[in-house]
């Protein structure tokens, strides 16, 4: 849904390469990653991605670090959360075990005596 | 274990008193009335007073009961006390349930981690399980649960599992959330014990309650009666104080009648996961709202279901280690009030139906007359007042026919004293059998701050409710004529925390009662002057409305008589240790907490770690509709253009809702100049 609209900001180049790289970092050290360990993976990623830093797009290399610290809705963490010491959550919910709960009708009646 | 010509015997000496108790006191008033023969509105007025002497006896002999078996220190009868309670070597896993609805997370996850140490204190927390089932709407809240529910499930990881749902739609309330839970997860648990999003309950109490069903295999649901705790207010601490002196002889004196066929509270209890699936899935009923429809007061039919199929519900009144938060104001507690009202009138249509054990229905009427008695003790006091305006406007005549000598109209002041003092007597007694346990029972006396402090803190609770229940009267009056005349109910969640009640919010709450009382009083005053100081402590309680109401609300003063020992509750003496470890939880410095000003909504967006979080949570769904897609775009723009405010609650729901969008938004936060200060300055 988001994705034209990220484009669409992206094209008018809102944020220089610089600032386009201060982002990376600030990203990766938000997910909890220490400044050095940031700054060896921007590296990492920006060449990874098989182009320069200036030509390559901030969400593309946002949506790498993701890729990488397992936080596109998978469970398990990935590579970088490890690195970060992010704490792997345990499952939320246990695996399924249904069971039956057929709705019991009440027969109603307008007037009995209680006893 | 009590056997069926005992229990029969029981509820043959309980009901007999009871109605012996009724027809006396309607015998003696009849007498008075019917003198000169009976009047339609005489019959009217005995009808009434028949209902509700009725209605006050049999609390009376409850508690009378209650006090002799807890003189005696041991009951046959107490399912806590059965030889019989031992254990199976082996029981199935126990869900520790808890249905929540836009609460306070702090609050709830402090009290699950409470109970999680106490549980962990018994060496006992095998086979336990904790599971949140929530039913939040609020976006805020909802994410805020999410990342307790992550500290407290990493706190217990390898100890006590903790896990946690968000339901998409909160369909059927709290009974569709308990329900969605035993259809999904149910086939996984022996026993669920269903918890209040204010509810604690000790570590010990937990584990006895799994023993005793384990070792009681007809047992469907064991209830124990929670004692309210931890609330400072002034009003919360009178009403702390009422339950604990007066409710263990109420419950010992209910265990003493109901048996096998007690009630469900709708929380606090065990259940029987099997007996509960097979024979509680609760039909909506015929009609609308506020009668059919949805059942709102589940827990007396879940009850009446599970005994309807053979299963026995008991009352382990003698269980501590239970405890719930009271409403800290007398307007918070009329709010719930309103709602239990509507839940109880609704079972009007079910009284009769097919199939209940005769005690099922008792459970059912008295639930109704906890809310109906009002408004017939209105009525009551409305037609005695017409009753007294015409005898004062009829001139007596002491001369008939020729005789010459006057013939005197009979006086029924003995009567009338012996109605009134054998009513206010049924009233008033059982709290003081209640003070009488106290002074023979050491421990309860201490517990009580000693007995000269429990005596005084009784009278001043006696004239305080006495001052309330004119208003409780007129509130639960006005609750049950809106409900009859089909004006519902929104299903609301009550303030639970301490808060003072302010002039304005009184004025309002309270005005129109006050203005009623002064009316009546002139009214009565100019037209029956005798009746007018009869009806003085009736007036006075609703005539002083407003301060009271704002006097009782005060934590200040809640705090006063708690130095000066008054109201004192056996856990404000020796702080039970679930409910240290609860203050001590909430005394801790909150890593969750928010800046003054941030938006957890806003942080679901942008925080990496967060909306990893958020997103794991999830449910997977299906593909979006055209219609959805487009829904969200609009909504996208306009949390682009015109920032967060712009968005109401369940459009920031709607958001955060779909796991693509999300993933999106937390990208476009990140590329944005100014990340999520931007918000509603992008130009597109």
């Amino acid at each position: 849904v988001v994705a034209e609209v990220t484009t669409s900001i992206e094209t008018s180049d809102s944020l220089g390469q610089a600032a386009r790289q201060q982002r990376l970092l600030d990203y990766l050290r938000a997910a909890g990653l220490s400044e050095a360990q940031a700054e060896a993976q921007a590296l990492h990623l920006v060449q990874t991605q098989g182009a320069g830093p200036e030509a390559v797009r901030l969400s593309t290399l946002l949506l790498a670090a993701r890729a990488r610290l397992g936080c596109l809705g998978a469970k398990a963490q990935g590579e970088l959360a490890t690195m970060a010491g992010v704490p792997c959550y345990p499952a939320a919910t246990p695996a399924a075990a249904p069971l039956e709960m057929p709705t019991r009708a009440i027969p109603l009646r307008r007037f009995v005596w209680p006893f | 274990m009590i056997t069926p010509i005992k229990a029969h015997l029981r509820r043959l000496v309980f009901f007999s008193l009871v109605s012996a108790t009724t027809v006396m006191a309607l015998v003696l008033l009849t007498s008075v009335y019917q003198a000169d023969g009976l009047t339609p509105l005489e019959m009217a007025l005995l009808l009434l007073y028949g209902v509700l002497i009725g209605w006050i006896s049999l609390s009376f002999w409850a508690a009378s009961i209650g006090f002799v078996i807890q003189l005696r220190g041991r009951d046959g009868a107490a399912i806590n006390q059965q030889q019989s309670n031992t254990p199976r070597a082996e029981s199935g896993l126990t869900a520790l349930v808890m249905p929540v609805y836009n609460e306070d997370p702090h609050r709830v996850f402090a009290g699950l981690a409470a109970i999680c140490d106490d549980l962990l204190a018994t060496g006992k927390a095998s086979g336990f399980e904790v599971f949140i089932l929530s039913d939040t709407r609020d976006p805020e809240l909802w994410v805020e649960e999410e990342q307790r529910w992550q500290a407290l499930a990493l706190a217990y990881e390898g100890r006590i599992p903790v896990y946690y749902r968000n339901r998409e739609q909160n369909k059927g309330r709290k009974v569709g959330n308990l329900k969605d839970f035993c259809t999904r997860w149910g086939g996984r648990y022996e026993f669920m014990i269903v918890l209040d999003a204010d509810s604690l309950m000790s570590g010990a109490t937990l584990v006895r309650m799994r023993d005793i069903m384990s070792s009681q295999p007809a047992l469907g649901l064991l209830q124990v009666p929670p004692s309210p705790v931890g609330k400072e207010s002034l009003y919360a601490r009178i009403l702390q104080f009422a339950s604990s002196a007066y409710g263990p002889i109420f419950t010992t004196g209910l265990n003493f009648w109901q048996l096998g066929e007690g009630n469900y509270w709708g929380h606090n209890a065990i259940i029987r996961m099997r007996a509960f699936t097979d024979h509680c899935g609760l039909p909506s009923l015929p009609g609308r709202e506020p009668f059919g429809g949805e059942i709102f007061s589940h827990d007396f039919v879940e009850a009446a279901m599970l005994r309807r199929n053979g299963w026995q519900v008991w009352l382990a009144y003698d269980l501590i280690g239970s405890y719930e938060e009271l409403p800290p104001t007398l307007i918070d507690y009329a709010k719930r009030d309103r709602r239990w009202c509507q839940g109880n009138l609704q079972h009007l249509s079910l009284v009769f139906a097919k199939g209940w054990h005769p005690i099922n229905r008792l459970h059912f009427v008295m639930g109704i007359m906890s809310y109906l008695a009002s408004p017939l003790w209105l009525l009551f006091l409305v037609l005695t007042g017409i009753d007294a305006y015409i005898q004062a406007q009829t001139e007596p005549v002491y001369f008939f026919g020729a005789s010459i000598f006057p013939i005197w109209p009979p006086s029924f002041a003995v009567e009338m004293t012996t109605v009134l003092v054998a009513t206010l007597t049924m009233l008033f007694l059982p709290k003081l059998l209640a003070l009488l346990l106290m002074a023979l029972q050491p421990e309860r006396r201490r517990s009580h701050g000693g007995l000269w402090k429990a005596g005084l803190s009784v009278l001043l609770e006696t004239l305080t409710s006495a001052l309330l229940a004119p208003i409780l009267m007129l509130f639960q009056s006005q609750f049950v004529l809106a409900i009859l005349m089909r004006r519902n109910t929104s299903w609301v969640t009550q303030q639970r925390d301490d808060h003072q009640t302010g002039f304005k919010e009184a004025l309002a709450t309270h005005g129109w009662q006050s203005l009623l009382a002064l009316v009546a009083g002139w009214l009565s005053y100019r037209y029956v002057p005798d009746f007018f100081w009869w009806f003085i402590p009736v007036l006075l309680g609703l005539v002083l409305a407003i301060p009271l109401s704002m006097l009782l609300s005060s934590r200040d003063l809640g705090l006063l008589t708690k130095r000066l020992k008054l109201f004192l509750i056996p856990e404000e003496i020796q702080l039970p240790s679930v409910l240290g470890r609860l203050e001590a939880g909430l005394a801790r410095p909150d890593p969750v907490a928010l800046t003054p000003g941030d938006s957890r909504f806003l942080r679901a967006i942008s925080d990496p770690q967060l909306n990893a979080l958020h997103l794991a949570l999830l449910p997977s769904t299906s593909k979006m509709s055209r219609r959805r897609y487009h829904e969200l775009l609009g909504l996208i723009y306009r949390l682009l253009e015109e920032g967060e405010s712009s968005l109401s609650s369940s459009e920031k729901r709607a958001l955060l809702s779909d796991a693509e969008t999300l993933n999106e938004l937390h990208l476009l936060a990140w590329v944005l100049p100014g990340m999520s200060a931007d918000f509603g300055r992008v130009k597109l």
